[in-house]
């Protein structure tokens, strides 16, 4: 009997073993090639070729600097456009999803299929239509031409959770409020915005990060007027051919452009996985 | 009466229409607007500046015998098929060995371990692979090389050789993580009942059976999720092309979504190009109305719950 066991705990351990080397494996094979390209942001460009694939010494300061001329300005551009597109569209998701929650008004139920039937819609379809609208209201090549989608489009997803939230809230909160007076402006601001400032901040780094990433509609829109594009379409349109002789000012560039979304998941991945898991309960 | 009742109900609601009324703006104009003005240009021939030409479905008509388009349609399907697999089940590989990681400390590291890669834009990602593809001196030249299954004075352009650019964009990126996804898996995971995990072990069901008998089966809801998703996502996703290949070399990684782009952008053939967005609009509708109707899932769903 005891030995019975004995070997099935070896045959466990083993596994884990096994589980923990797997793991290793596939966690080095994700993580090097970020960080070879964080080494060799700091290599002279003879040093890159004799010795791209191991870190060596001195570190190249300088290619930092040569970098943040350009991607300087696309971050400065992508900071502005998150500010003013993140409180904007929070705040226009806010007002409607407490809209749709909390007061009977007639119409409701169409309005809100009407939001939730955007996501019926795929972005292939209305890239070249919408292009074809900006540039008629004569926004291309205009830093707001890349604001106006995270107003008009980014809230809807939020209107979706943020409806969900005040369902769920407690009716009495609101209607003892309404009974001491409250103006339905005043009950938002003051009871159902603080109780669902989790999830806005969720929503936040999840609006942040689509921003970060998205090459495709700044590209579009801004094709000429290269100064105005936001990170990722500027790395690809122009930074990467600027410095294609010299690999380690690129990668230092690309460098540059992660430190922000580096203190947004120190400062946010907290958030992040709590709504992960939040919104994946109902599925 | 009737009336009169209704007339009070939007008079006592009137705020709740100036409280969606930025909303709805942005809908209509923004997102609507251009959705039927794309279905509607396709029935148009136009360059974008010079006058429109009606010229009702001849887009498509010509859609249906155009070379290019008819090729790009088996190329998405080449390229669409294993990273959709890819997209499925490798964050579940990723979550059942955290989930069986015995070790509580190893289990929390290993989950903020893999969103590590979200802190650099996906872009920088695609082109750190950019440099790794590079012909005899980046990583998978050498890597293959090593592995005896390049001889050693070759010199392959992984992403300009018609031989070697599809199975080259599909190992793009590996091992495939995507901390959002494998953090879903995890959470549908621990949602199964500690319960059943114990008395499944009682019954000396193993890690493997367990597996493939339980887990499996309680995650089919995630399972679905992410092949929808990632279907209707890889049926319009052409990043690869607009960073790396640019369709090439010649025409070997066109697909649909990249042949509008450069229909509309360089061609300046807008009413074409929005023939070939609404044609795929129609493909990606009819998958979407199918899946959701069967999986209960979405907009229909969450309707007919209000």
């Amino acid at each position: 009997m005891k030995r019975i066991t004995r070997v099935k705990v070896k045959r466990a351990r083993f596994g884990q073993v096994f589980l923990h080397l797997t793991m290793a494996f596939l966690l080095v094979c994700m993580v090097y090639p970020l960080v070879m390209s964080v080494w060799c942001a700091f290599k002279t460009t003879t040093e890159y070729d004799i010795s791209k694939f191991y870190p060596t010494l001195p570190l190249k300061l300088s290619n930092l600097a040569t970098a943040f001329g350009k991607v300087g300005g696309y971050t400065y551009n992508t900071l502005a456009v998150a500010v003013f597109g993140i409180t904007g569209s929070l705040a226009i998701a806010a007002l409607a999803s407490y809209a749709f929650a909390k007061m009977n008004f007639p119409g409701r139920s169409l309005f809100f299929t009407m939001v939730l039937c955007l996501m019926m819609i795929p972005g292939v379809l209305t890239l070249v239509p919408q292009f074809l609208l900006y540039r008629r209201l004569n926004l291309n090549d205009k830093l707001i031409a890349v604001l106006l989608p995270q107003l008009t489009m980014q809230p809807v997803g939020a209107v979706f959770l943020l409806s969900m939230f005040f369902k769920a809230l407690p009716k009495d909160l609101f209607n003892a409020a309404e009974i001491d007076g409250a103006s339905e402006f005043q009950i938002f601001i003051n009871i159902a915005v603080p109780l669902c400032v989790p999830i806005l901040i969720t929503q936040a780094i999840m609006q942040i990060n689509g921003l970060w990433n998205d090459y495709l509609w700044p590209m579009t829109v801004i094709s000429t007027n290269y100064s105005k594009l936001t990170v990722s379409a500027g790395l690809i349109v122009e930074f990467r051919n600027m410095y294609s002789q010299n690999m380690p000012v690129t990668y230092s560039g690309y460098l540059i452009a992660s430190i922000p979304l580096l203190f947004v998941f120190l400062f946010g991945n907290r958030f992040y996985i709590q709504g992960l898991i939040a919104s994946s309960i109902k599925m | 009466m009737k009336n009169k009742r209704f007339i009070f109900r939007v008079i006592k609601n009137r705020y709740a229409y100036l409280f969606i009324l930025p909303l709805m703006i942005g809908t209509l104009g923004f997102c609507y607007y251009p959705a039927a003005s794309g279905i509607i240009t396709s029935l148009f021939k136009w360059d974008g500046t010079g006058e429109r030409l009606f010229i009702g479905a001849g887009n498509y008509a010509e859609l249906f015998k155009d070379k290019i388009f008819l090729d790009s349609i088996p190329t998405m399907m080449i390229l669409l098929a294993p990273r959709l697999f890819i997209g499925v089940f490798m964050p579940l590989l990723f979550a059942e060995l955290i989930f069986n990681a015995r070790s509580r400390k190893m289990q929390s590291f290993y989950r903020v371990a893999v969103l590590v890669p979200m802190i650099a834009p996906g872009v920088v990602g695609m082109l750190i692979w950019q440099n790794i593809f590079e012909p005899s001196t980046g990583l998978y030249a050498k890597l293959l090389q090593f592995l005896h299954i390049l001889p050693k004075d070759a010199v392959v352009d992984f992403l300009n050789d018609p031989d070697w650019v599809i199975s080259t964009v599909i190992i793009l990126g590996f091992p495939w993580t995507n901390g959002t996804s494998i953090l879903i898996y995890i959470s549908g995971l621990n949602a199964v009942s500690g319960e059943v995990m114990e008395a499944a072990k009682l019954d000396g069901c193993g890690t493997w059976r367990r597996i493939f008998r339980i887990d499996f089966p309680l995650l089919l809801g995630q399972i679905r999720y992410f092949f929808i998703f990632g279907l209707i996502g890889l049926l319009q996703d052409y990043g690869i092309q607009i960073i790396l290949t640019n369709g090439g070399p010649g025409y070997s990684t066109y697909v649909p979504g990249w042949y509008m782009y450069r229909l509309a952008f360089t061609s300046g053939r807008y009413g074409y190009a929005c023939a070939i967005g609404t044609f795929l609009f129609g493909v990606i509708f009819a998958i979407t109305v199918v899946a959701f109707r069967l999986m209960r899932y979405g907009p229909f769903a969450r309707a007919g719950e209000e």
